[in-house]
């Protein structure tokens, strides 16, 4: 699968706050997009995923070359995109594994009950998430860095083609950044997937190995590089790249 | 006989005077119940009453491939109880003085209906656990070719603990009512857990009165699931009136199509380092309407006591109504008190997060719909009623339907740590 950004435009109330992006993500890419608060990001993630309300002003998003904009998020999901929530919502009442049942009932059309749940305890050991979590209501009641973790695990029960994630590294000790760069490194190796980390922060990377660093400001992507780029943000901070642009 | 028909003309007489018939907000949402309308049920030329052979193979068919043994059943013109189940008594109402019919009457202004469904009660149920005793008690009420009007008294010796499931059914041929008051007194360091769940017909008026008594270091659990019936009004007075005592309600109304829903429910910590706890929330799609009211009251001298009432509802049409009226009235300071209320369509956020891992809108929406109602459904502390009330509401979230028969199977519900105490902690069925 690739993934084409074709300069998207978006606004909320008029306010243009993605302003011309352009990105090209295949399969067993890894990104980074980069960027101070408010710089887009995360409303770019959203976009792709057909978030209400958010639409589009202009430009394109296609998936192998088909737009996709007019499709629903769910149906944008079924193609192979997922989206790794920043501050994943609490559902009360849905069991964690209830939903990823039904999550994966959707995009893979057949579960096997048996080795799903294979899968999530699996994950769950090797996120180190605490034992009885998988057995509650979907993020009600966990903590920061464990929404995070739950993120990581159902990208690797749903599998996706191309995965964003949206700062799965907020929220964690240092330990837990160490254990999530891990997964999502196993994730994306064993499934093939297209990775792109959205991070305000070097320390994710350093465990990663990431092909494309792309830096937003202002709803732009205003440079472009390899993980020497990564490099330059830590010394020289964002207000570089805001004063060039 | 003569007293009787003196007692029925002073209930219906002081049923016209019921604050809520000149209630404007219930006047504008048509949630009064009109006097006439009961009496016109209730008073109707009553032929041809059930059997008890009728009544038995109604009782089978409750449950879809199942059945579960009830200890009474309790319909408009009978009863049968189970005779190895020591702890319950039926007796008629004409085994009672007039003294203690009178004494039980509601006498405050906002209990007049209550007097009313008394003046047609025929038969008292009585729940009797002896000190340091336990029991469970599985109780079906129907209305079928009559109108049912009962009563039921509950009361726990010291130490002794009740389990009560009551299943609330209807096969009426017409308009007709299903009314039963609830005296229930929890004895020191007793326990009553009470699930009940109503899945009356659409034809079905249903009214519910009750009055909960919790003494020293008492526990009272009640939980209430409100699905069946046209109209149905609950009015429930909670004291804890000994020391230490606690309450803990939780109700829960679903509604659809166009039923009516008047839910009361008052607590009183009346006595020191007690706890009352008011859990209610409603689902109301179609054009149903729920009127949903929590009042608390904390008198002078409740030290330590604490209160909560927590509302919390979930509209899934634009044409469906909720009016949701927590209060508190709180006199001694040395306290803890909250109350909360919340109503709103499902949120866009939960149903775009659900969306973006793939369900579909639909299936997102009724996930959530379905989440929001197990966390109610799964404090019931009864099995059965657990299972019942998930396909109850699953059945509503389907087809739109209640009051028919429902399926009492655990298939296709995740059992969590395959331990039926988690049976319903944050699962609920495969979609």
């Amino acid at each position: 699968m690739i993934l084409e950004i074709k300069d998207l435009h978006v606004s909320i109330e008029g306010k243009e706050v993605v302003n011309g992006i352009n990105l090209k993500i295949g399969q067993g890419e890894v990104h980074v997009i980069m960027g101070h608060n408010g710089s887009g990001k995360t409303t770019l993630a959203k976009t792709i995923l057909g978030y209400p309300k958010l639409k589009p002003t202009s430009g394109d998003i296609l998936v192998d070359g088909q737009s996709i904009i007019g499709l629903t998020t769910d149906k944008r999901a079924k193609l192979g995109l997922f989206l790794g929530f920043q501050n994943p919502v609490e559902v009360e009442g849905v069991g964690f594994i209830n939903f990823l049942h039904s999550a994966k009932e959707a995009v893979a059309s057949t579960v096997n009950t048996k080795e799903l749940m294979a899968d999530i305890r699996t994950s769950a050991v090797n996120l180190k998430m605490v034992d009885n979590l998988i057995g509650r209501s979907l993020n009600q009641g966990f903590s920061g860095g464990e929404k995070k973790k739950a993120e990581v695990l159902q990208m690797g029960v749903l599998q996706p083609k191309i995965a964003i994630l949206d700062e799965p590294d907020s929220g964690l000790d240092i330990d837990a950044v160490k254990v999530v760069a891990e997964n999502i490194n196993e994730f994306g190796k064993k499934y093939n997937m297209g990775l792109v980390i959205i991070t305000h922060y070097s320390r994710i990377l350093s465990y990663m190995n990431p092909q494309f660093v792309h830096v937003m400001t202002n709803g732009k992507i205003v440079a472009e590089g390899g993980k020497e780029l990564i490099e330059k943000l830590e010394k020289e901070g964002y207000e570089s790249f805001i004063k060039g642009n | 006989m003569n007293s009787y028909r003196l007692f029925v003309e002073d209930a219906i007489q002081k049923y016209k005077e019921l604050p809520e018939e000149q209630n404007e907000l219930y006047k504008r949402k048509y949630v009064s119940l009109s006097p006439e309308q009961l009496f016109g049920i209730f008073q109707v030329k009553q032929d041809n009453p059930d059997t008890k052979e009728e009544i038995e193979a109604l009782s089978k068919s409750i449950f879809v491939d199942s059945s579960v043994k009830f200890d009474a059943i309790i319909w408009g013109s009978g009863h049968i109880v189970n005779q190895s189940q020591k702890n319950i008594r039926i007796v008629p109402v004409s085994d009672i003085s007039m003294d203690v019919l009178d004494r039980k009457l509601y006498k405050s202004a906002d209990d007049k209906l209550a007097s009313l469904v008394h003046a047609f009660t025929k038969e008292i149920v009585i729940l009797d656990v002896p000190e340091g005793q336990k029991a469970q008690i599985n109780l079906l009420f129907i209305n079928a070719a009559h109108p049912l009007a009962t009563q039921v008294i509950v009361n726990t010796g010291k130490g002794a603990e009740l389990e009560v499931f009551e299943w609330y059914a209807s096969s009426s041929k017409g308009d007709s009512a299903s009314a039963v008051m609830h005296e229930c007194i929890a004895g020191e360091y007793s326990s009553i857990y009470i699930d009940a769940v109503h899945n009356e017909d659409y034809r079905t008026t249903v009214v519910g009165l009750s009055k909960y008594n919790a003494f020293n270091n008492a526990t009272l659990k009640l939980n209430y699931l409100y699905n069946g019936g046209s109209h149905s009004r609950a009015k429930n007075y909670f004291s804890a009136s000994g020391y230490e005592a606690s309450i803990h309600v939780n109700e829960l109304v679903f509604g659809s199509s166009k039923q009516k829903f008047d839910v009361s429910s008052y607590l009183e910590n009346s006595s020191q380092a007690t706890i009352a706890e008011l859990h209610s929330r409603a689902v109301l799609a179609d054009q149903s309407l729920c009127i949903l009211k929590g009042f608390a009251k904390i008198p002078f001298g409740s030290k330590n006591a604490r209160s909560f009432v927590y509302e919390s509802g979930m509209l899934l049409n634009k044409d469906a109504y909720l009016e949701s009226i927590p209060a508190m009235s709180i006199d001694e300071n040395e306290v803890k008190a909250t109350h909360s209320s919340a109503t709103g369509p499902i949120d866009d956020e939960l149903i775009f997060y659900l969306m973006s891992k793939g369900l579909p809108e639909q299936s997102a929406k009724r996930l959530i719909v379905e989440g929001f109602l197990s966390s109610s459904i799964g404090k019931f502390r009864n099995a059965t009623a657990k299972l019942a009330g998930a396909n109850l509401v699953a059945e509503k979230i389907e087809n739109g339907t209640f009051g028919a028969p429902v399926k009492l199977s655990a298939e296709n519900i995740w059992v969590g740590k395959e331990n039926e105490e988690d049976i319903f902690k944050g699962h609920y069925k495969y979609r």
